[in-house]
């Protein structure tokens, strides 16, 4: 059977890791599974930090070639997501993030490439990622997005 | 779920390993059991269970062959046909597509899709590295990669 594949979100300062993950809002709370239109992130702040790796279960012999970006959907003006892998774990934060620094890629040539995982059960590297929203921003809701996560198995 | 496109690989001493033991895919072989005996490898498929389509990589002779039920046509070995002198080497791999979407938030395992990598790839006389590689899907679509 071909690997089975799991969102997995680590939060809190030591490390609580929920897998799986129903979503992966961004919010104003350190926390899995937040619903909307609870936890809004307002113009002027940024959410706290996501902190996402994907577990991969099952009978695989390798998986590799993991890459990840925002596939679809235009941000409004003033609003941005920051992303970064493989890093090492730390306390999701609310201030402008020290790991996720970079504008989440939009084309899978530039994707980022978290770390594969090892022998079944086992995680990939982590995918950090902050929604951060200047005060400039507009008020309502931002458009559909879609991010891809890509690998190769055997 | 049941996999529609499972592996069969046969050795050079007659012997075949199935991805499965049962029709109901509950006993699998890992694929590590062909790296494993890769120089015994002589043929290495791919069948398609819901539409009896053949994918077949002859390593001994370095051909591609697509088999299709009711139908003699057989492609794209006239493109890919090697040299029997030549090492032959297995390509074969998975590659899966995980989706999620969202606006204000972002939703985990919205769609996934999966396409199959087959072929070989072998040293020329100049040192490079030649791939031949067919790219499937479970509707039998074929791309010569």
């Amino acid at each position: 059977m071909p690997a089975t594949f799991e969102w997995a979100e680590s939060n809190g300062a030591a490390e609580t890791v929920t897998v799986p993950v129903a979503n992966a809002n961004f919010g104003n709370v350190d926390a899995p599974n937040l619903t909307t239109p609870n936890n809004r992130v307002v113009a002027g702040q940024n959410s706290y930090e996501k902190w996402l790796c994907g577990r991969f279960s099952g009978t695989y012999t390798a998986i590799s070639n993991l890459k990840c970006w925002k596939s679809g959907g235009v941000l409004p003006a003033n609003v941005s997501i920051k992303a970064a892998v493989n890093a090492p774990y730390s306390t999701p934060v609310s201030t402008p993030s020290a790991v996720a620094t970079a504008d989440i890629p939009t084309a899978e040539a530039s994707a980022l490439v978290p770390a594969s995982p090892g022998a079944s059960p086992s995680f990939s590297g982590y995918i950090a990622m902050q929604l951060q929203i200047g005060a400039a921003a507009s008020p309502g809701a931002i458009p559909t997005q879609t991010y891809t996560l890509k690998y190769d198995e055997v | 779920m049941k996999l529609v496109l499972v592996w069969l690989a046969m050795f050079r001493d007659g012997t075949l390993l199935h991805q499965f033991d049962d029709e109901g895919q509950t006993r699998e072989h890992r694929f590590q059991e062909v790296l494993d005996r890769q120089d015994m490898l002589r043929t290495f498929c791919l069948l398609n269970l819901q539409t009896g389509t053949v994918y077949h990589v002859d390593l001994e002779h370095g051909r591609i062959r697509v088999s299709r039920p009711c139908s003699r046509v057989t492609e794209p070995e006239a493109e890919v046909e090697g040299d029997p002198s030549r090492r032959y080497r297995l390509i074969y791999f998975r590659r899966v597509t995980q989706r999620m979407t969202g606006d204000r938030y972002i939703k985990c395992a919205e769609g996934s899709s999966t396409s199959n990598f087959l072929g070989f790839q072998y040293t020329a006389p100049d040192g490079s590295t030649v791939r031949r590689l067919l790219q499937i899907t479970a509707d039998d679509e074929v791309y010569l990669t």
